[in-house]
């Protein structure tokens, strides 16, 4: 009801010249906006197209949304994007350079520019296009890693490192972006070895930096051998005995490793992880006075990681002074919350100190422990389950 | 470090055969005068045995295992005879929920009949022994105290219930006694639960496992490896009560046995000389069970509050064979239990109180085993000196393990431990020819199988396509 008085007002008031002119704006606007749904309607279909791989069919569509609203930026912006897709590059550049011409911050057409300049290999047009992108309000969000990539290919490799290292700030998931910044480091590296064994293939520093990529590969016996060359060439290196003892400890082979490490001792004998190591492996075959000075002097290097503190518990209750013994325990499970063990070892101790309920208490809390760890294993199963080639 | 399997139908004969040893002294020399030695003896006996696993590229877990063995004396004639599990072919790739078959005689359990003579003649067909499923143990008991020897064997989805019928022949009555199982079985053993003069059954399970398709290892050619038992969910085992009608009732959860375990193996003993019989589970790669016979029909577990659950670290192993045995002669069982490489074969010295020591190092058996993965054990007094020594067929379960592990070894030499009576010293290097050999051993019995006064062995070994892992049966006998 109401909406029909005022349709009436609105007619009766049409011979006012004041109304006569709001209503020549409202057609033209009214008609603006016929044209802006038409041509909205046209880039939607010429998506369509490119989306099907009909790039002539959107090309024609694009060509009729240009004689609809001639000069249309974005439609100008949309063609050089179709061209770049059939890697015509010169007519994109052509086109993005028309829109720029007009509005120099258009909306990710630096981008795109820059991507049909880094297509023809014209890298420092690239470099700058997506520079000029990066300093629009809202850059394209793949502006940065291009730009590193163009960077790349123009040999500046510290440029395009930072480049990625930003990327990957903005975007802790940028996949392409750590693919690349591995890439990369992994190719410098790969260069500086090959420069090395230009230099010289038995060298110290080759054999070094061999066993220790082996070594971060996993692959301990080549790394134990490259080490073996490495100390050949220079017997009195530091650092070495105790790389070819962490390989050795990880291969199960304590005594080779004992060896090792008594000899990187000599190097320095107060390094808390060689005296840890050397105190593990002697509380695993209970020479306990041993083991026992080992780790006091991984402790006094201020060394506090949970293990330590587990094999110091050891030796004290060796030593049959179980309050030290609860106190070192009690550091492991501070040190590593999640861990079983040092509650059974705890459990030991308080029923050493007659106290059944402490030790049923951490009984309990060792079980309870044990049985996440299994469930957490369980659940990976879980998601591995389906047919996992 | 991956977590390895086995069953141990070894420790099953404990139950029906006592190794034919004499004590003669409570000797304490650490060298004996004279060396005993044990020689391979196989191809003289006229034993031919292949165990097949039936290795594929999915690497199922199933196909570490095997085989069981048992020495018994089915037919009473005075001489141990021989029973040999084998497995089933399994497609590549086998689907989920398939329960794999026998399909020919390669695939047959074999009963090999001691001869007068001393040789073996196979006697499978005659006495019906040729079995079902992909077999892993057996248990050997007289359940109807008829004076013969039955067999239960246990498989990946069915086990079978065998009664010696007296005249050479066996029938399977596994339906009719009601103790078909399911799920995996490893081992089982015959055991009178309730002092009822009837021998009740246990069949330790490993885990929940089916066929699946999973990576484990480096995705690299040739470094697929066996998944570890962590990712699989535990199973509870299941207890036959022996009705003596020959039917059986399972009473599992009724007599407490309620804890889901990944059991391998299992010993029995009455650790606490109560009167009543307890059991022990080797649970693979999480906390050993102990379950105590409390005396009035139940059994609780006190794996953790005895301490024997894990190692004296409070780290769990990789629970495979087991022995509870008084090796020490204080009247006490201890537990001996072997595991993979890197772990050292667990000894819990029996301290008297309900309670017990960790002591694979003071025992010597901690040294001596770092390096090794053992599976079928026997307590045996070699040398008759009144200690008793140990013998491990040993092997890793993984067969790539060397890629990855180099001082570790798929196929590795049996180990012979000698009682010194303070501890154990390492003595294979001087017991003959048979431990220097790499094999991929797995299942061992022990008994006097020539009656000539001394324990001889049998070995059986995994089958792979590996010519030195061939799977064939070995027969040590002592020189």
């Amino acid at each position: 009801m109401r909406r029909q008085r005022h349709a009436s007002h609105f007619v009766v008031n049409l011979s006012s010249p004041l109304h006569l002119a709001i209503l020549g704006a409202s057609l033209l606007l009214a008609a603006a906006g016929v044209a802006q749904s038409k041509l909205d309607t046209l880039l939607r279909q010429a998506r369509v197209a490119e989306k099907r791989g009909d790039y002539a069919g959107a090309a024609g569509i694009y060509e009729q949304a240009l004689a609809s609203a001639p000069g249309s930026l974005e439609v100008l912006k949309r063609i050089g994007v179709l061209e770049q897709t059939e890697l015509k590059f010169d007519r994109s550049i052509a086109h993005f350079r028309q829109v720029l011409a007009l509005d120099p911050k258009y909306p990710e057409v630096n981008f795109y520019l820059g991507v049909s300049y880094f297509g023809k290999n014209e890298l420092h047009e690239a470099i700058e296009s997506f520079q000029r992108e990066l300093a629009t309000p809202g850059p394209h969000p793949r502006s940065r890693y291009y730009l590193a990539l163009a960077l790349q290919s123009s040999g500046r490799m510290d440029d395009a490192v930072a480049e990625l290292n930003r990327a990957v700030a903005d975007n802790p998931h940028d996949a392409d972006a750590l693919y690349q910044l591995a890439r990369l480091h992994k190719s410098a590296s790969l260069q500086a070895i090959e420069r090395l064994k230009a230099i010289d293939p038995d060298s110290f520093q080759l054999h070094t930096l061999m066993g220790e990529s082996y070594a971060q590969e996993k692959r301990y016996p080549e790394a134990i051998e490259e080490y073996r060359l490495a100390l050949k060439r220079n017997p009195r290196a530091e650092g070495i005995h105790f790389s070819i003892g962490v390989a050795y400890w990880v291969l199960h082979e304590p005594n080779k490793a004992e060896q090792e490490f008594t000899e990187a001792l000599k190097e320095n004998p107060e390094d808390p992880m060689t005296n840890l190591y050397l105190g593990d492996i002697a509380v695993q075959d209970q020479r306990f006075d041993e083991a026992f000075q080992y780790l006091q002097a991984a402790e006094k290097a201020h060394l506090d990681v949970p293990r330590m503190h587990t094999l110091l518990g050891t030796c004290y209750q060796v030593r049959h002074d179980p309050e030290s013994a609860k106190r070192e325990f009690m550091a492991a499970i501070k040190g590593d919350p999640s861990a079983a063990a040092p509650h059974y070892l705890l459990a030991q101790v308080y029923r050493e100190l007659h106290d059944p309920d402490a030790s049923a208490r951490e009984l309990n809390e060792f079980e309870n422990l044990s049985k996440s760890v299994a469930g957490k294993a369980q659940d990976s199963l879980g998601a591995a389950t389906p047919e996992s080639k | 470090m991956h977590r390895a399997v086995a069953h141990a139908s070894f420790l099953l004969l404990c139950l029906v055969f006592v190794p034919a040893s004499t004590i003669l002294s409570q000797n304490t020399d650490s060298s004996p005068a004279i060396q005993p030695r044990f020689s391979d003896v196989t191809p003289a006996l006229g034993v031919h045995f292949q165990h097949i696993a039936s290795h594929t590229s999915k690497k199922y877990l199933i196909e570490t295992m095997g085989s069981g063995v048992g020495l018994f004396d089915y037919d009473n004639d005075g001489r141990l005879d021989i029973f040999a599990v084998n497995g089933a072919p399994l497609t590549d790739p086998t689907p989920r929920g398939a329960i794999p078959q026998k399909s020919g005689p390669q695939h047959w359990n074999r009963l090999f009949h001691q001869k007068p003579d001393g040789t073996f003649e196979d006697v499978t067909e005659k006495a019906g022994l040729q079995g079902v499923g992909y077999g892993f143990g057996v248990a050997i008991g007289d359940y109807d105290n008829d004076g013969f020897e039955d067999l239960y064997v246990t498989s990946y989805g069915e086990n079978r219930l065998y009664h010696n019928n007296g005249n050479g022949t066996f029938t399977d009555v596994t339906a009719k006694a009601g103790v078909e199982g399911g799920g995996w079985s490893t081992s089982a053993a015959w055991v009178d639960l309730d002092n009822d003069g009837l021998l009740d059954l246990v069949v330790v399970r490993y885990m929940q496992w089916d066929f699946f398709d999973l990576w484990c290892g480096e995705r690299k050619e040739g470094f697929r490896a066996y998944c570890p038992p962590d990712s699989f969910p535990p199973l509870s085992p299941l207890v036959y009560h022996n009705d003596g009608n020959g039917h059986f009732t399972e009473v599992g959860q009724k007599l407490g046995f309620s804890r889901q375990g990944k059991g391998l193996g299992i010993a029995v003993a009455d650790y606490d000389r109560d009167g009543h019989i307890d059991l022990f589970f080797a649970n693979d790669s999480m906390p050993e069970f102990l379950y105590h016979n409390t005396g009035n029909g139940t059994f609780e577990e006190v794996g953790l509050r005895s301490g024997v659950a894990v190692d004296g670290e409070g780290r769990s192993f990789a629970g495979m064979g087991v022995e509870f045995t008084d090796f020490d002669n204080d009247g006490l069982p201890d537990l001996v239990i072997t595991d993979l490489a890197d772990q050292m074969y667990a000894v819990f010295r029996n301290n008297g109180e309900g309670a017990f020591t960790y002591d694979s190092y003071p025992s010597g058996i901690g040294r001596m085993s770092f390096a090794h993965s053992g599976w079928g054990m026997r307590f045996l007094d070699y040398d008759n000196d009144g200690w008793k020594d140990l013998m491990i067929a040993q092997g890793h379960d993984l067969d790539n393990i060397e890629l990855t592990f180099p001082n570790l070894h798929y196929s590795e030499p049996m180990l012979l431990a000698r009682n010194t009576g303070k501890n154990f010293v390492d003595v294979s290097q001087q017991a003959g020819a048979v431990f220097q050999q790499p094999w991929v051993g797995r299942g061992l019995a022990t008994g006097d199988i020539d009656n000539d006064g001394r324990v001889d062995a049998v070995v059986t070994l995994s089958g792979h396509p590996k010519p030195a892992n061939d799977g064939h049966l070995k027969t040590g006998q002592r020189e």
